[in-house]
């Protein structure tokens, strides 16, 4: 089943940049990647996704309703969001940051406690619950963004290279940690990834995009290939099959 | 705890000034068990009104000046230093010298003209600071201080002209909650009241707002909503407030930013701490004030950013 469907796109910035989408879609359970390089028109998807941006032309398809005619509350009980990094000014807790997850289910005195210690306990930032957001580590704080995330119960999560600045090990225990959830719990997955390698490793489809266009899209086998790497990111490099997940790896030549 | 205190500091207030009376007599008048009409009179046609109508706008003050910190996401902001409190105190102005330099009536009090003018220097200081789709920190600053200077100025430059008939110049700009009277109290409360009641009312999305904008969309909130209610209900009491006492800075601006570091940012303690120690801070402020320099009175801004001097 499509939950998601983007259909002859157009939207432009100030007539500086142009993007175009004849046809993308996500289905359900489905975990697909956006690559390409900076300035592709990655990050522009997803902020026509949450609304920030508005198309010009061409249709949104979330579960057979045309997007901008969700109410924003509505919007975001489908699609929850974890961005590249999340800052504040202020001394807000953990819990303070989950649970405005919650918001888009709120009635006057509902408190959702539950399924935010529920969610915690999964992804293990129970433990610092009470911790001011700041004071936390990277890895630690995205982990918190995902948690919040999750505890909005949405069918599709959108990450916008959520792991770029974060290390190797963090890395893999985030990306893991949503695989699990597209797996276990059926969740549909649309995530922007820089790293290559990352985005093979655990994608059911991969996007490519180059100045604002979808140039190839399909397994990661049949497309992350040296031809198309060349192409896209203008780099030589080898592809080689990870040894025990059989996804192609690329190993860049210098 | 902070219900004593400020009974406390009410007693304190109230017996300390040019005329001082014991705390025995201030508990006896206030148990309505006097045996000095005189204290009385002091007690309750002075005293009493200002320095209820002190805390009252301390608390307005402080509480105001939370929720711009929050929603404008810096602590620097205060209503005094996005040019709110110049405006409303530029209309007060205005209002003084149609009324009684050109004797005409008008259909609305003073504290709408005080808003009025609050609101349009509001939305000038916003305008002008605005880049784009965003307002940064450091413009609405810079445009707040310009705003403000210039609406003081033709303050200034009315009272002078039209010195015989307005009060001092230093009342508008400077601040003095000499003038207050019991009947004032009514609306001061009524926007205190107004003010909690939103926050807590918008708790959650007042947070998320302070948070960023893009995690309120993302949690299915329209921040702009959010910003311009809070905006509105606040340059309304603080434009009350103006009309009332002048131009008071600093309270809204230190006392959030203290509080904070104890409550953090929960709207609830935060706007529960402001309004308890914004009225204390204000309250000895107006009591150095009237105190030490008696039986003259130093205005209360300069106490106020004299102490605020401190903290920088």
């Amino acid at each position: 089943m499509k939950l998601l469907e983007i259909k002859n796109l157009m939207f432009s910035y100030n007539n500086h940049f142009n993007l175009e989408i004849e046809y993308l879609y996500l289905e359900k359970g489905e975990f697909v990647s956006i690559i390409g390089p900076n300035g592709s028109g990655k990050t522009t998807v997803l902020k026509l996704l949450t609304l920030l941006e508005k198309k010009k032309s061409g249709e949104i398809i979330l579960f057979d309703k045309e997007i901008e005619n969700y109410s924003k509350k509505e919007l975001f009980k489908k699609i929850s969001v974890v961005p590249q990094e999340f800052f504040t000014s202020f001394d807000f807790t953990v819990e303070d940051i989950i649970s405005t997850g919650r918001i888009p289910y709120e009635t006057l005195f509902s408190k959702d406690e539950d399924i935010i210690i529920k969610t915690m306990k999964k992804t293990n930032t129970l433990k610092f619950k009470e911790r001011v957001y700041n004071t936390l580590s990277g890895g630690e704080k995205q982990r918190v963004m995902l948690t919040r995330a999750l505890v909005q119960n949405t069918d599709i999560l959108l990450l916008d290279e959520f792991v770029s600045q974060i290390d190797p090990g963090y890395t893999q225990q985030l990306v893991r940690m949503v695989k699990e959830e597209s797996v276990k719990n059926n969740k549909s997955v649309l995530s922007i990834f820089h790293d290559v390698n990352l985005a093979s490793l655990y994608s059911d489809r991969i996007y490519i995009f180059k100045e604002g266009k979808i140039k190839y899209s399909g397994k990661p086998e049949e497309i992350i290939t040296e031809k198309i790497m060349k192409e896209i990111f203008d780099i030589d490099c080898i592809i080689t099959e990870h040894p025990t997940k059989k996804k192609p790896q690329v190993i860049f030549e210098y | 705890m902070g219900i004593v205190f400020i009974i406390l500091s009410i007693i304190l207030f109230t017996s300390l000034g040019t005329v001082k009376i014991p705390f025995k007599n201030v508990i006896l008048a206030f148990a309505n068990n006097s045996d000095n009409p005189l204290y009385d009179r002091i007690i309750f046609n002075l005293r009493l009104p200002r320095v209820i109508g002190t805390l009252l706008i301390g608390a307005i003050l402080a509480i105001a000046g939370n929720d711009f910190q929050m929603i404008i996401k810096n602590p620097l902001a205060d209503p005094f230093i996005i040019g709110i409190s110049s405006g409303a105190s530029f209309g007060a102005v205005i209002y003084t010298a149609l009324k009684s330099v050109y004797g005409i009536d008008l259909p609305f009090g003073i504290e709408t003209f005080a808003f009025i003018f609050a609101l349009i220097a509001t939305i000038i200081t916003f305008s002008l600071a605005k880049e784009g789709k965003k307002i940064p920190v450091v413009s609405l600053i810079l445009s707040g201080v310009i705003v403000g200077f210039v609406f003081n100025s033709i303050s200034t430059l009315f009272t002078v002209l039209f010195w015989q008939n307005l009060l001092h110049v230093n009342f508008w700009l400077m601040g003095s909650t000499g003038n207050i009277v019991w009947n004032d109290l009514i609306i001061l409360t009524i926007f205190l009241v107004l003010q909690i009641a939103v926050n807590f009312i918008f708790k959650k999305h007042i947070e998320v707002v302070a948070m960023g904008d893009e995690i309120s969309i993302f949690s299915g909130i329209n921040p702009e909503k959010i910003k311009l209610i809070v905006l509105t209900i606040n340059v309304f009491a603080v434009s009350v407030v103006v009309s009332k006492a002048g131009i008071i800075g600093f309270v809204g601006l230190i006392i959030p930013h203290l509080v904070r570091k104890i409550t953090g940012p929960n709207i609830y303690y935060s706007t529960i701490g402001s309004m308890i120690y914004g009225g204390i801070f204000l309250g000895f402020a107006d009591l150095f004030s009237r105190y030490l320099f008696r039986p003259t009175e130093l205005p209360i801004g300069v106490t106020t950013s004299l102490v605020g001097l401190l903290f920088l």
